[in-house]
């Protein structure tokens, strides 16, 4: 057909000039070439970042697979998943692939939160780095709430039912959020509708645009520097190109992650429970996913009335204030007094056993 | 660039070092020259580079098939209840709900049928997707003829033979008869 043939190489070459012509690529790779990762003893933690976001590309593909066959549809959601669970071809594995890398993708952001944090990435400049990020967390927390009642079994009803509630608890506007979210009064057709859309269309779109800022934040201010790091004399200091050095470690440690991935999705497909039935009792011994167990665990704790005040609302608004300090760090350690400092460590840590010792306590009770 | 030859592999600009050695003649042999030996070695084959090149990309791809595959079998749809179930036989209506000179559209199994009644006491059943492009024909009862509204295909009400428009064959016939004066429709 070809009587010149064009061998290979020729035929990169040419399209290499071809977009290379067209594209502004050499600005490009100068972009990609100058952000530089300090080496150094907690190097580790940048993978992180990097981790979760592999993850995210894999929630996306699945994602996008799930709806291929789901119903968001009060009598047909169930039905949806327990086909593609047992009459689709890898229907189970990818559904699988999705919870287990919804649960994965979280703890990588947590990992990645808490070692940024206990590194001082939020300072000046990466302010906006920072709040980005806790925006992008709370925005994932929201794909687990909502993606976990789409399936329409007897657990994420219930998960769905007690979160809608404390929702309601929040002081003025918290009626009226859950009244809307719900769709209602009682979980139901509308819950499932209005859930979908958030889980489908409302978060992905602020999830790419917050995550192009983060990324773009990274891009301008380079990586941070833990102060260990940057006190160093500048011949003592090392780095090495982000790419492609830095990005195929990258990819090598996603490869990793997928491996594991693919072994919880294989020795432990997820499971779904029976069909909700909202005048049925909560199944015993009902726990939520263990990202929300501490929250849970402390809500639970809480007396009925603290003073005059209802102890959920004392419990909502200690944890509010949490979510408070992780907002206003930046503003509060600023890196110029010692004290403060400290002070943001003690408070990270404090924060980060609590985590755990509720959590564990929400496993054991 | 040439510092980061040894940490990086697959680096594009590798290549063009050893490809512009030619025009350095007559050097000392130094960092940015290869050696004669390793010149050698690039004429003969495969270098390091190229090797693990290739290898990342044949790497890539098998990754790239063996999560296709999954995908694509994902994707092909289950047969459904009602492609397998086979519709042979129906009870359309009572005799009398379907006058002389009338049509009537219904369901049979996974495709729209038509029966007929026409003027001169006979029934007759068609399969009524237009053999065009698959439109749903009806019965005219002023024109008395089998009509698509599509593209005006015209098929005749006793044999279903196209006789106007683009229609390129008949419409394929299926058995209607009375039995207890209820109208049956069944394969032929």
């Amino acid at each position: 057909m070809v009587s010149h043939p064009v061998s290979p190489q020729k035929f990169a070459a040419r399209l290499n000039a071809f977009l290379r012509e067209r594209l502004p690529l050499e600005e490009l790779q100068a972009l990609a070439e100058k952000k530089k990762v300090p080496l150094h003893k907690h190097s580790l933690w940048y993978y992180l970042g990097g981790i979760a976001g592999m993850l995210l590309g894999v929630q996306i593909v699945t994602g996008l697979l799930l709806m291929v066959y789901y119903v968001p549809e009060i009598t047909s959601a169930h039905a949806s998943i327990l086909k593609i669970n047992t009459q689709i071809n890898f229907g189970w594995f990818v559904r699988s692939l999705h919870s287990w890398g919804a649960n994965l993708m979280i703890l990588a952001l947590f990992v990645h939160l808490f070692s940024t944090y206990f590194m001082k990435a939020y300072r000046k400049p990466r302010e906006l780095t920072w709040w980005t990020g806790l925006a992008l967390m709370g925005i994932c927390l929201g794909f687990g709430f909502t993606g976990y009642l789409l399936p329409w079994d007897d657990v994420s009803f219930f998960a769905t039912k007690i979160g809608l509630d404390v929702a309601s608890k929040v002081p003025f506007a918290g009626n009226l959020i859950a009244y809307m979210l719900r769709g209602g009064d009682a979980v139901s057709q509308a819950t499932i509708s209005r859930f979908f859309v958030i889980h489908v269309a409302i978060l992905p779109i602020l999830l790419i645009g917050l995550l192009g800022g983060h990324l773009l934040m990274v891009q301008v201010h380079n990586i941070s520097e833990p102060n260990s790091f940057k006190n160093l004399e500048p011949a003592e200091k090392t780095y090495e190109k982000f790419f492609p050095t830095f990005f195929l470690k990258d990819i090598l440690v996603w490869i990793l992650c997928l491996n594991a991935l693919f072994g919880l999705t294989m020795l432990s497909p997820w499971s779904l429970g029976p069909e909700a039935d909202p005048f049925a009792p909560a199944p015993i011994g009902i726990k939520p996913e263990w990202y929300f167990l501490a929250p849970f665990q402390f809500l639970k704790m809480m007396p009925a009335m603290v003073g005059p005040i209802e102890g959920e609302l004392v419990g909502l608004v200690l944890m509010s204030l949490v979510a408070v300090g992780f907002v206003l760090v930046p503003t509060f350690d600023s890196g110029a007094s010692t004290a403060r400092s400290r002070a943001a460590t003690w408070f990270g840590i404090v924060v980060v056993i609590s985590f755990a010792v509720l959590s564990i306590w929400g496993v054991l009770s | 660039m040439s510092e980061s030859q040894d940490t990086n592999l697959i680096d594009a600009t590798e290549k063009e070092n050893t490809a512009g050695k030619k025009e350095c003649a007559g050097c000392q042999p130094c960092t940015n020259c290869p050696s004669s030996m390793e010149e050698q070695e690039a004429d003969e084959g495969m270098d390091r580079a190229q090797f693990f090149r290739a290898a990342f990309a044949c790497t890539a791809m098998c990754w790239g098939g063996v999560t296709l595959l999954p995908i694509f079998m994902y994707l092909n749809p289950p047969q459904t209840e009602e492609t397998k179930s086979k519709v042979t036989s129906l009870e359309v209506c009572k005799l009398s709900e379907l006058p002389k000179g009338t049509g009537r559209n219904f369901r049979f199994g996974s495709f729209p049928a038509l029966v007929i009644h026409t003027d001169d006491g006979q029934l007759h059943a068609f399969k009524a997707i237009c053999t065009h492009l698959g439109c749903t024909v009806q019965f005219r009862t002023d024109k008395q003829d089998i009509y698509c509204a599509c593209h005006g295909g015209q098929y005749d009400p006793s044999t279903g033979k196209n006789i106007a428009g683009p229609p390129p064959k008949p419409l394929p016939a299926l058995k209607a008869e009375v039995i207890n004066d209820m109208v049956i429709v069944s394969r032929v």
